[in-house]
């Protein structure tokens, strides 16, 4: 009964992991858009390129505290916060549709809109 | 609660929370938000086969409670407490049924309960369904982190003197 139960839960964990990790790898080739959208406290403040050739800086402020985001020549990223992990500021450039960068302490959201299937010749590509 | 079960919790609530205050000291391993080892889990594997779950309830609540307290991190409790009820909620039955020798298939997926529960509240503050889209990565980084923690909960299990649950 044991032996089944042990077979039975590993077959469960190897299936959740390799169901995970295809995920992971389909997020991690996707092509992303060129349209970016900042939430702070779930409301909208930017929404527009992610790109731009001269260096664009946003504040965002929240009940919780500051973010300083940059958009530059290569994307979009936080550059310095007041939050107490930093990881917001830790995940460097906006890479995939699929992987927001996120504060949860400050409650912001960076993003790509849409698919960007759209923007194919000129996407933002890993 | 007999005097040698006192104990025993506490002792066990202590542990978990140096692990847990050190382990907030340490900075991200993959700057994914979430992304954590959880070492102070090998703790709750360990009183849920040395003790009883309501006890293993009170070292993860104490745990918490105080972890949050002395790491400053107040803003992140309503997080860990989701992770960790939910994550009680597939431990528990689970090391029910599993040999002490297998205690990592439920470390595995109780640390993937536990990141859909964090996740969870983190989609409903930031109102962004958008961030289940960080599931798939959690859930491997929760496979891996449950499965060093079990395979650690195990080790120290079989060091212990056997006379934990009788006691």
């Amino acid at each position: 009964m044991r032996n089944k139960t042990v077979k039975i839960l590993s077959g469960v964990c190897a299936l959740l992991f390799a169901v995970a990790l295809g995920f992971v790898l389909i997020q991690y080739f996707s092509v992303s858009g060129e349209e970016i959208e900042i939430l702070s406290d779930g409301k909208v403040i930017y929404t527009g390129k992610g790109v731009s050739a001269e260096p664009v800086y946003i504040d965002a402020v929240s009940a919780h505290g500051v973010n300083r985001i940059r958009i530059d020549a290569n994307g979009v990223l936080v550059e310095s916060a007041d939050c107490k992990n930093l990881e917001c500021v830790h995940m460097g450039y906006l890479k995939s549709a699929y992987m927001p960068i996120v504060c949860l302490p400050n409650n912001l959201v960076i993003r790509y809109t849409g698919s960007g299937e759209a923007s194919a010749p000129d996407a933002i590509s890993r | 609660m007999k005097t040698n079960r006192i104990t025993k919790t506490a002792l066990l609530t202590g542990i978990a929370l140096i692990i847990h205050v050190l382990e907030a000291q340490l900075p991200p391993i993959v700057p994914v938000p979430g992304v954590k080892l959880g070492l102070a889990n090998v703790v709750t594997l360990l009183s849920l086969y040395m003790l009883s779950p309501r006890e293993t309830v009170l070292v993860v609540a104490c745990r918490l409670l105080l972890g949050s307290f002395f790491s400053g991190g107040w803003s992140q409790l309503m997080y860990a407490a989701a992770g960790s009820f939910l994550s009680l909620c597939v431990m528990i039955p689970l090391c029910r049924i599993t040999p002490p020798k297998y205690m990592f298939l439920p470390s595995v997926l109780s640390a993937a309960a536990h990141n859909l529960g964090q996740l969870t509240v983190a989609v409903l503050v930031t109102c962004t369904p958008a961030l289940f889209m960080y599931l798939p990565i959690l859930t491997v980084s929760g496979c891996a982190a449950g499965l060093f923690t079990g395979l650690c909960a195990a080790a120290v299990y079989d060091r212990f003197p056997k006379t934990g649950k009788s006691a």
